[in-house]
């Protein structure tokens, strides 16, 4: 499959356990070498907390308030910090692909180096939408010193997979509810702050912005940082397959609270 | 941290020998599962260790890539926790 055309998949919404299985699903496909690399687009319903792999649960998520908001958790194959993905507030994108195809495409050397190339095709991608983005290590995306976009990766066998949020508009307050960090200060000032450092594609260019001008930006972006085609598909039936599969482990409490 | 990053550890200790060790927060590790060999290469050992040189071998055994901390992160983690007594 080296070589071949890159795939984009926009596969709407999903709740948080096929979201992630179908992540991983792409993954071990592409170890095995049954599909090309590719990058997926999509959503969150309901809205969700993602949690890191390495996150406590109990440390991070209050979920007594994700109960009664109806908010679900998962916990991610990939590090990093926890995540509200709000439906309607932020984009999720995946990308997966081998160490070995992406190095021939843009050269890095190490880890951060492939965190650093994956989010520039990213960056090129914003840029299109007249977003002023910038990669910011470890593994974030910035727009004067904002973070609009955080990312995660996972490696097994020679492949990536790549994650991460595009924020679109932010609801802090239901973030502060869900998310334990915060949780001390519901106050304005608290808000505030997390307001300063944090900023959304339609603060950036405008609420007219539609998705599928942010998912047509971010397939030519990623074509042409690695200069590759990216052509839209649709997932095979042995990923959908074995999504369905990975899915029960990524909704068992065995897995959610893990840590 | 350098990178923002944070870092989390629980120890069960009795007497001053650590009986189990968590480490959790936003950090990346590669392979994830490395995390498991670092928390058991940490059970037996002394609140007094020298942490550091237990973490080295233990990451060097598991062949794990650490990214967003370093081991003298961890190893400074672990001190504070032990410290404190029951982390």
């Amino acid at each position: 499959m080296a070589g071949m055309t890159w795939r984009f998949l926009d596969t709407g919404e999903g709740d948080a356990y096929w979201n992630m299985a179908l992540d991983e699903a792409i993954l071990t496909l592409r170890i095995e070498d049954k599909v090309p690399a590719t990058l997926r687009i999509y959503t969150w319903k309901p809205s969700a907390v993602s949690i890191g792999y390495f996150q406590s649960l109990e440390d991070e998520v209050d979920l007594e308030a994700c109960k009664a908001l109806g908010v679900d958790v998962v916990r991610r194959i990939t590090g990093g910090g926890a995540v509200y993905h709000e439906c309607g507030g932020e984009l999720t994108y995946s990308f997966v692909a081998s160490e070995e195809e992406l190095k021939a495409k843009r050269f890095f050397k190490d880890i951060q180096g492939s965190y650093q190339v994956i989010c520039e095709a990213l960056v090129e991608g914003l840029r299109k939408l007249g977003v002023n983005a910038e990669f910011k290590p470890v593994n974030d995306i910035v727009v004067n010193g904002k973070k609009i976009s955080g990312n995660a990766q996972t490696r097994r066998r020679g492949v990536i997979l790549q994650h991460g949020t595009i924020l679109l508009k932010t609801d802090i307050h239901t973030m502060f509810k869900v998310l334990k960090v915060s949780k001390e200060k519901v106050s304005d000032k608290a808000i505030k702050a997390v307001e300063d450092r944090v900023t959304t594609i339609y603060r950036e260019v405008s609420t007219n912005i539609t998705l599928d001008d942010i998912k047509e930006a971010l397939r030519r972006g990623f074509a042409e940082y690695f200069n590759v085609e990216i052509r839209a598909s649709t997932p095979t039936q042995a990923e959908i397959d074995l999504a369905s599969e990975y899915r029960k482990r990524f909704a068992s409490w065995d897995w959610i609270a893990k840590r | 941290m350098k990178g923002g990053k944070l870092i989390k550890v629980a120890l069960e200790v009795e007497g001053d020998v650590i009986k189990s060790a968590k480490i959790c927060g936003d950090f990346f590790l590669y392979p994830e599962e490395a995390i498991e060999q670092i928390e058991q290469s940490l059970k037996g050992a002394r609140l007094n260790s020298d942490f550091e040189q237990i973490l080295i071998e233990a990451v060097e055994r598991s062949g794990a890539q650490l990214l967003g901390f370093s081991i003298g992160d961890l190893a400074a983690a672990l001190r504070l926790a032990s410290q404190s007594g029951l982390g």
